[in-house]
């Protein structure tokens, strides 16, 4: 343990972005989302997938943005490089590929049989002469904008992206980079449900330590008290609007320490919320992780405009949530560790850890739909943010900051 | 952690434990979950106080072989084990079967890779 004085906790939050209340249009207007469709989604980074999920030359995933009716292809081809294109064929228009993932030595359409390889080249036409003028260059899949940062894939669809991805992506800078690109993650577990409410409703619950005594009574509060989550604002960020960091209370004995999270505990770290007697292991982590406090336990980030991340020793976790319309959306988890149970014992933490955190999530989802249909009908048409909430005040700036700097740059 | 490739204990007695065994000893989690939520209160806390004094030496005795080669006996005393997770919560912290502030758990489809979304 620290000495005393390290352990202070940073500000609970700021008043500093304003105090009024926020409107609530940006929820359920259909204006406000064909905004976001052009502004937003055709314009940020998005985090589509895990690089070593893409492995071997041939692999490749097919990820699609429902609303946009984009359907993205990822490839991996010989020279190692990870390309993205649409998946959609210069034929006539046919898509390439409708398994979610899948390995292939080249990508062949169904309809008539062009096929290209994974650089996205047009190899092969069927009775090529059946053409009156057909020139194989003219014809390569459309790129799209493609990087890699902590061993996730991001795309960006914009013809010519207003940032890199590393410029988008500050304040979480190299150091960031490295540890979550260790090659020793991989995936452990996760899960999906589809939401009848405005996408960003589900990122909003993940962004603010306001609601946990009171939204999680029945699972973790105590374990980490609202009083001990920090809300943090990066104005200056791109990509970064906001995060949360959240701390063990000083008196460990708080929170309801079940017989079943003591043993649990005893033979690994998986649950993020039970003091364990094992630490995760995991390798570096130096200026990411804030191990020098002796009761951290997490921070998260918003990544603008879709991804709340979240980042401790040994775990990373990360929520994603797509639009399908203004109305709907579909919310993904999943979770990464170094370690993979090798004794039964590990194995029974982590079945502890995973049902804890499922249980603790579906508490995090239970409001949205709620909230949603009281915006939508218009019992509700404003909203109070206090000064841990300020984190949802960030979100919402750059929202609009996001959307009036694309429209500007349209502007002839 | 003991992971002894030659295994001193014999397998645990399990004897008035069978019923539990056999209803709990479930292969995977999602079964597990099930039977929780097809189970009233008195049956997941006759099973719950039964298995929680015998916890500590099933893991004990689990826990020294390679996950592998946990003999086929022992299979339903590990999946029972790993049921005592499941009714966890129901137990200690709502005394009821479903957790009544939180979305149904069933709208939660395990996925099976970052890149699973089901169907598409
Ligand atoms: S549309 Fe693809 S080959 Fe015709
Ligand atoms: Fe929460």
């Amino acid at each position: 343990m620290g000495k005393p004085e390290n352990l202070a906790l940073p500000e609970i939050g700021s008043h500093a972005l304003g105090t009024g209340k926020l409107p609530v249009e940006q929820y359920v207007s259909q204006e406000f989302f064909e905004l976001e469709k052009e502004h937003i989604f055709r314009k940020s980074w998005l985090l589509v997938g895990r690089e070593s999920d893409i492995k071997a030359p041939g692999d490749y995933q097919n990820f699609i943005v429902d609303t946009l009716g984009v359907s993205v292809v990822i490839t991996r081809s010989k020279d190692q490089k990870l390309r993205a294109f649409y998946n959609a064929c210069t034929h006539r228009g046919a898509r390439l590929v409708n398994a979610p993932t899948g390995n292939v030595r080249a990508l062949v359409c169904n309809f008539h049989g062009w096929s290209f390889n994974l650089e996205g080249d047009l190899i092969n036409v069927p009775d090529a002469g059946l053409f009156a003028e057909l020139d194989p260059k003219q014809e390569h899949l459309k790129p799209i904008h493609l990087d890699v940062w902590g061993g996730f894939i991001f795309i960006n669809l914009a013809e010519k992206p207003e940032w890199t991805l590393r410029e988008y992506l500050k304040p979480l800078d190299d150091k960031f980079d490295r540890y979550l690109g260790n090659k020793d993650w991989s995936w452990s577990f996760g899960w999906r449900a589809k939401f009848n409410a405005n996408w960003k409703l589900i990122v909003d619950a993940q962004i603010e330590g306001y609601h946990v005594d009171m939204t999680h009574r029945k699972t973790i509060a105590g374990a980490i008290p609202g009083s001990n989550t920090a809300a943090y604002y990066f104005p200056e960020s791109v990509g970064v609007p906001c995060g949360v960091a959240a701390y063990r209370p000083e008196d460990v004995s708080r929170g309801m320490q079940t017989p079943m999270n003591l043993l649990s505990a005893k033979y690994g770290a998986t649950s993020i919320y039970t003091k364990p007697e094992r630490q995760f292991a995991a390798e570096g982590g130096e200026g990411v992780l804030k191990e020098d406090h002796p009761l951290w336990i997490f921070d998260n980030y918003l990544v603008f405009p879709n991804i709340v991340l979240f980042v401790q020793k040994g775990q990373i976790l990360i929520q994603r949530t797509l639009p399908i319309s203004a109305d709907e959306c579909i919310w993904e988890v999943d979770f990464y560790h170094t370690e993979r149970p090798t004794s039964f014992g590990h194995v029974f933490n982590m079945e502890q850890g995973v049902i804890q955190i499922r249980d603790v999530l579906s508490e995090d989802l239970y409001t949205a739909e709620g909230i949603h249909a009281n915006f939508k009908c218009g019992a509700i048409t404003h909203v109070n943010l206090n000064k841990q909430e300020v984190p949802l005040r960030a979100y919402y700036n750059r929202l609009l900051s996001a959307i009036e700097q694309s429209q500007a740059k349209e502007k002839p | 952690m003991s992971n002894a490739t030659n295994a001193t204990q014999s397998c645990p007695e399990t004897s008035g434990l069978e019923n539990h065994l056999a209803a709990w000893g479930l292969p995977t989690t999602e079964k597990r979950l099930s039977k929780r939520l097809s189970s009233n209160m008195e049956e997941v806390r006759s099973f719950y106080d039964a298995m929680l004094p015998r916890l500590p030496e099933f893991i004990e005795y689990l826990n020294q072989f390679p996950l592998d080669a946990i003999p086929k006996e022992a299979h339903q005393i590990a999946w029972a084990t790993l049921a005592m997770c499941e009714v966890d919560n129901a137990i200690n912290k709502w005394n009821d079967i479903t957790l009544d502030t939180g979305i149904d758990i069933l709208r939660m489809i395990p996925k099976k890779n970052f890149p699973d979304r089901g169907q598409q």
